[in-house]
């Protein structure tokens, strides 16, 4: 860009309608955090019809109004509007947009030294699209009968003949499905083509890896269910039915107008195409915000680099195969979950050969415990439970007992609440400094991470036991059963966890927006990192940086023996690294 | 809100034993009354126990409930029909008539809905309630009005908003939790219909002179219409007559 | 690690603590059960009763795969709360910056993916195919048929000349005819339908899902049985209780608004019980209002 031709945008080609890669990432950041509190915010009023069912809410019982809450008493119907919701706000608006769209476009471009993204208007394209998703979702909560309430997963006929909320759900799927694809077409080429000199494949950032093979999965596993909310949508305003089949009998009537010859397991093929890969989406950028953190952190460069490359390879192809392990239940015969178990048991290898080299990076490091490392570090154990119960689910046999039974949503919980939530913590801890040029307070960050620690368990651990105890997911009031009445006391335990683990947000809040102003100024790299984001200044201009920078190594080259500072960054030459200061 | 099971009895009590619509906003003199005929084999027709094991709750409410799509008046002699819609379907014009303020109810009772026939006015509000303690869905099936699908979970709650319907032929309603249980509502423009008693009788008030058409309408064995002349006040009397075919 | 840091970590997890502890202990406050029959069987925190022949082997697969998870997860955990500690930063301590060579991560891998094919292979496998591919000789196994819909389960057995009769979607009645059951069709004539599900014990049992609306799961938490329903299919699924008592059939699919409540009770009883069970669960009985109390 020359000089002459350079003005100063205005405010909003500069804050709202940006081009701009580090305002766009702010932006998804900033939304889908507001995304995140919202989805907790609904899960927090299920929690109380789960521990208390058919009490009165107390104190705001009343706001929701007399279709979802008469007299304060939820209805099962707003129940399962908060589930599907909860679900779908947490996975689509919330944690995606945050790991990718916040974490990756922020700090993708400066870590491969790129002024921007490859293609900026898309960019920004990508975020609008996901905002009208965001706003069509919140809009659905205000049409007759409520927003969807089928399940995140929307498995027809159900969701076919579901309330109008299902259909404005599907709208905003596919708003938001749209965004994730012009996202990752953006990510894949940028990080392709403008690498800086001397960043070859194998001097990136693990963070950029991880953020490359999401993007194809997203790019790969997204049209799929694009294809199949676009189907839905036809069955439910067009008169079709790709996923009914004939003689549907609905509440005594029997359903004529439907022309049948549909298969509702046909929605759950593309659906799990989409959603298995999705849970890789969700957890490989995370990885990468951790192994930055442990790699800054523990003073010592990452154990197994490549072979956590070749992991995360390994594992994106995989996860296109092993879908219908979400299927075992439809009837499915030896063979085919033969295939899709061993598969599945497969794939949990790639995943230990990446947790074991993070966990050995530890080894022979000299570990310090500022914030964004502690939540790197809880994310260990957190991830292992959460991977380790995946197992019996994974095989069939013992699937028959835990399918969806409590286990499942603590498993799936402990990948991505106290494992991917926490990894954004750390993420947001960790470049905070560097979108800000101000610091985080650290005691406000010990507080939010200690209490967030525990109580996270207590809300997901007793999850297992009542899973065990044969409890069904999404039931609005379990103690119907025996065997729900039994473990009703660990419901209540939960719920409590859940409600305090919301307090242990405030202090995080309050953090977030005190320090943009009173925190700590910081240098360029406060962290004493290696990677490229620490060249640029912080908060980084308009082109990232001001001389473009040129790689000599790795990116995790701390602690060289002979070096004269424990780190030796990418874009320093190495004459410069052993002088003597 | 919260309703003492004395209001709620009472609903039940006024709904099972003296329920008949409103009709007070008609403005003429003269009145319809009859009785609606059954002839036939009414052992064809028996009321029988209803299983209500399926949900142990039901009976907390009432011990024994019994089949309702055709109860018969065997000690009247003809032998009438109770629970069968009688209304004006032709003959009124394009008069308008103002809207009954009078609440509609349907009371969930015994795993019932009471009462199993409801005539109303379009535009008339209509609350249901539950005096059942279990959960109960209740779920609309008309062709014009809106296919309301909605809970009521708890005992003494009634569905806080209040519903208004649309003009339409009779439709059915019923619980999806308890698939027995369901009853049919019939609306209507005007105020003239009426829902047959135990006795088989019916009467309709407040019309101008004039030549109609009233129709009675039953859950099993459909329409039967009839054409009445009334003027000056006299009370005509019309009965209509249901023969199903064996 | 100074000290203030390690007395503030103590301070914060005794603040934790001081906060859970109400919640355990409201935690202990029964919420009101739905009343209706006795359910048999001790339910607690661990795995539910089992009543079924072949459930003990789920339980021994899910037993074995938790040993197996917490004996690698409590190694995993030493080594990484011994490293916390060992390699914390701290005065005159240096990270090192060649890695370790060490095979112990290799062959432990390598040893977790080998437990883990014996599991899949050893145990689930043979499980899977003898609850999917090996049913029970027709004519040892009393025959029902379940079908499901928003919110009840229906059953339907073939009644004495063991031959279920016809059904047809468009002669669904919600109160009189809920299977669709054609009434010209002779086999049809002694069917019987209930709402509860009565199987004589000892036996084997298979049941046919098929669902009139959307997708249920029929679950049988005591007989380590669940299978979705699904519209459009008829899914079979087979096992043989071994205790009599009153037991839960539970719906383990999202179904719609009160998916909740759509449980129904399962008898397991001794032949004979079953047999007049049989015959009396579908005599009808006459309604007089007038006998009411």
């Amino acid at each position: 860009m020359s000089g002459d031709h350079h003005h100063e945008p205005s405010f909003i080609r500069k804050y709202v309608f940006s081009v701009d890669h580090k305002v766009i990432g702010v932006q998804y950041g900033i939304t889908a955090l507001s995304f995140l509190f919202l989805g907790f915010c609904l899960m927090m009023l299920m929690r109380w019809q789960l521990a208390y069912p058919g009490e009165k809410m107390p104190y705001i019982g009343n706001i929701f109004g007399e279709a979802a809450m008469p007299g304060g008493v939820m209805l099962p119907e707003f129940y399962n509007s908060l589930g599907a919701m909860h679900g779908t706000i947490m996975i689509f608006l919330g944690v995606v947009p945050l790991l990718v769209g916040a974490f990756g476009n922020y700090v993708m471009p400066l870590q491969i030294g790129a002024p921007d993204m490859a293609f900026p208007k898309l960019n920004m394209m990508s975020y609008w699209v996901y905002f009208v998703g965001g706003v069509v979702m919140i809009t659905s909560f205000f049409v007759p009968g409520g927003a969807a309430n089928s399940g995140w997963t929307s498995y027809p006929p159900l969701s076919d003949i579901a309330t109008a909320g299902q259909t404005w759900w599907l709208f905003g799927m596919v708003c938001l499905i749209t965004s994730s694809l012009l996202g990752s077409v953006n990510f894949i080429v940028t990080i392709i083509q403008l690498r800086v000199e001397g960043l070859t494949m194998f001097r990136l950032p693990f963070f950029v890896w991880a953020q490359l093979i999401t993007s194809f999965l997203l790019l790969l596993a997204f049209p799929p269910l694009e294809a199949a909310g676009v189907l839905q949508l036809m069955d439910r305003l067009a008169g079709t039915s790709f996923f009914l089949p004939e003689g549907l009998v609905v509440s005594g009537v029997l359903q004529t107008q439907i022309s049948g010859g549909g298969s509702p397991l046909l929605w759950q093929h593309l659906f799990w195409f989409l959603a298995h890969p999705e849970v890789y989406v969700l957890i490989l950028p995370a990885l990468g915000i951790v192994a930055e953190v442990i790699a800054n952190n523990t003073r010592k460069p990452l154990w197994g680099y490549r072979a956590m490359i070749y992991s995360t390879i390994f594992l994106g192809f995989m996860s296109f195969i092993v879908w219908a392990h979400h299927m075992f239940m439809t009837g499915m015969g030896t063979k085919i979950s033969a295939f899709f178990a061993t598969t599945t048991m497969i794939i949990s290898i790639p995943s230990v050969v990446i947790l074991t080299a993070l966990v050995i990076s530890l080894y022979q490091g000299a570990i310090r415990f500022t914030v964004p490392m502690l939540f790197a570090l809880a994310f260990l154990p957190m991830f292992a439970i959460g991977g380790l119960t995946g197992l019996p689910l994974g095989l069939p046999a013992a699937d028959i007992h835990l399918h969806d039974t409590y286990y499942v949503i603590g498993h799936f919980h402990y990948v991505v609440a106290p494992g991917t939530i926490f990894a954004i913590f750390a993420g947001i801890y960790f470049w905070y400094p560097k979108v800000t040029g101000r610091m985080l307070n650290s005691t406000l960050g010990y507080i939010h991470f200690f209490f967030s620690f525990i109580f996270i368990n207590i809300v997901f651990m007793p999850m297992f036991w009542q899973g065990m105890a044969g409890v069904s997911r999404r039931l609005y009031n379990q103690t119907v059963y025996a065997h729900g009445d039994a473990v009703q006391s660990l419901t209540v335990m939960s719920s409590w966890g859940a409600w305090m683990l919301g307090l242990a947000q405030i202090p995080f809040i309050i953090n977030f927006f005190i320090s943009r102003f009173a925190g700590k100024k910081v240098s360029n790299n406060p962290w004493h990192a290696t990677t490229l984001e620490w060249l640029a200044p912080s908060p980084p201009p308009h082109g990232n940086f001001e001389t473009v920078p040129v790689v000599y190594r790795g990116p995790y080259e701390y602690s060289v023996p002979g070096a004269s500072e424990d780190f030796n960054p990418q874009h320093v030459t190495t004459e410069a690294c052993s002088s003597v200061s | 809100m919260k309703l003492s099971m004395f209001t709620l009895a009472a609903a039940v009590a006024i709904n099972t034993f003296v329920y008949t619509p409103t009709q007070c906003m008609a403005d003429g003199q003269n009145t319809i009354t009859g009785k609606i005929i059954f002839k036939g084999d009414p052992d064809a027709y028996k009321r029988t126990k209803i299983n209500t094991s399926k949900d142990p709750n039901c009976k907390k409410s009432k011990k024994t409930i019994g089949s309702e799509q055709v109860i018969i008046n065997k000690k009247s002699d003809p032998m009438t029909l109770r629970n069968v819609v009688v209304s004006i379907k032709e003959g009124l014009g394009k008069k308008a008539f103002p809207v009954s303020k009078e609440q509609l109810t349907i009371t969930q009772f015994g795993c019932q809905y009471v009462p199993h026939v409801l005539a109303g006015q379009a535009g008339q509000e209509l609350r249901i309630l539950n005096g059942d303690d279990t959960n109960h869905n209740i779920h609309f099936l008309p062709e014009v009005n809106d296919q309301y699908n909605f809970t009521q979970p708890k005992k003494d709650t009634e569905v806080g908003k209040v519903i208004t319907l649309k003009a339409e032929d009779p439709f059915k309603v019923k619980c999806d939790v308890h698939p027995w249980m369901n009853c049919f509502m019939a609306i209507f423009e005007h105020p003239f219909f009426d829902v047959t008693d135990k006795e088989g009788t019916y009467t309709l008030a407040g019309m101008d002179d004039g030549k109609y058409t009233i129709e009675a309408w039953h859950e099993e064995f459909g329409k039967v219409t009839a054409e009445v002349e009334v003027s000056g006040g006299k009370a005509a009397n019309q009965d209509l007559t249901f023969e199903p075919k064996p | 690690m100074n000290r203030s840091r390690i007395i503030g970590i103590a301070a914060a997890l005794l603040v934790g603590v001081c906060l859970i502890a109400p919640s355990i202990v409201l935690g202990q406050t029964e919420a009101p059960a739905v009343s209706g029959n006795a359910i048999d069987g001790d339910y607690g925190y661990g795995l539910p009763p089992m009543v079924s022949k072949d459930g003990q082997r789920v339980d021994d697969l899910i037993i074995i795969v938790h040993w197996f998870m917490s004996a690698l997860f409590m190694g995993w955990a030493i080594f990484f709360v011994y490293c916390l500690m060992r390699f914390r930063a701290r005065a005159g301590h240096k990270a090192a910056y060649d890695p370790i060579k060490a095979k112990v991560s290799k062959y432990s891998e390598i040893g977790v993916a080998a437990f883990e094919a014996f599991l899949l292979i050893g145990l689930s496998m043979p499980i899977w195919a003898a609850t999917k591919s090996e049913p029970p000789p027709e004519t040892e196994a009393t025959h029902v048929r379940v079908v499901a819909e928003q919110f009840q389960w229906n059953f339907h057995y073939p009644g004495a000349d063991g031959k279920f009769g016809k059904t047809a979607a468009d002669l669904v009645d919600t109160v009189d005819n809920p299977l669709g059951l054609d009434p010209n069709d002779p086999a049809a004539e002694d069917d019987v339908y209930a709402t509860e599900l009565h199987l004589p014990v000892n036996k084997p049992v298979i049941c046919d899902l098929t669902s009139k609306d959307v997708i249920h799961s029929f679950s049988l938490t005591v007989m380590r049985v669940k299978q979705d329903v699904i519209p459009g299919m008829r899914i079979p699924v087979w096992f043989t209780p071994v205790k009599e008592g009153r037991y839960e059939v539970a719906c383990a699919q999202l179904c719609g608004n009160n998916h909740y409540s759509m449980r129904a009770e399962m008898v397991i009883e001794d032949d004979a019980s079953f047999a007049t069970w049989l015959e009396e669960v579908g005599i009808v009985e006459e309604f007089d209002e007038d006998e009411l109390d």
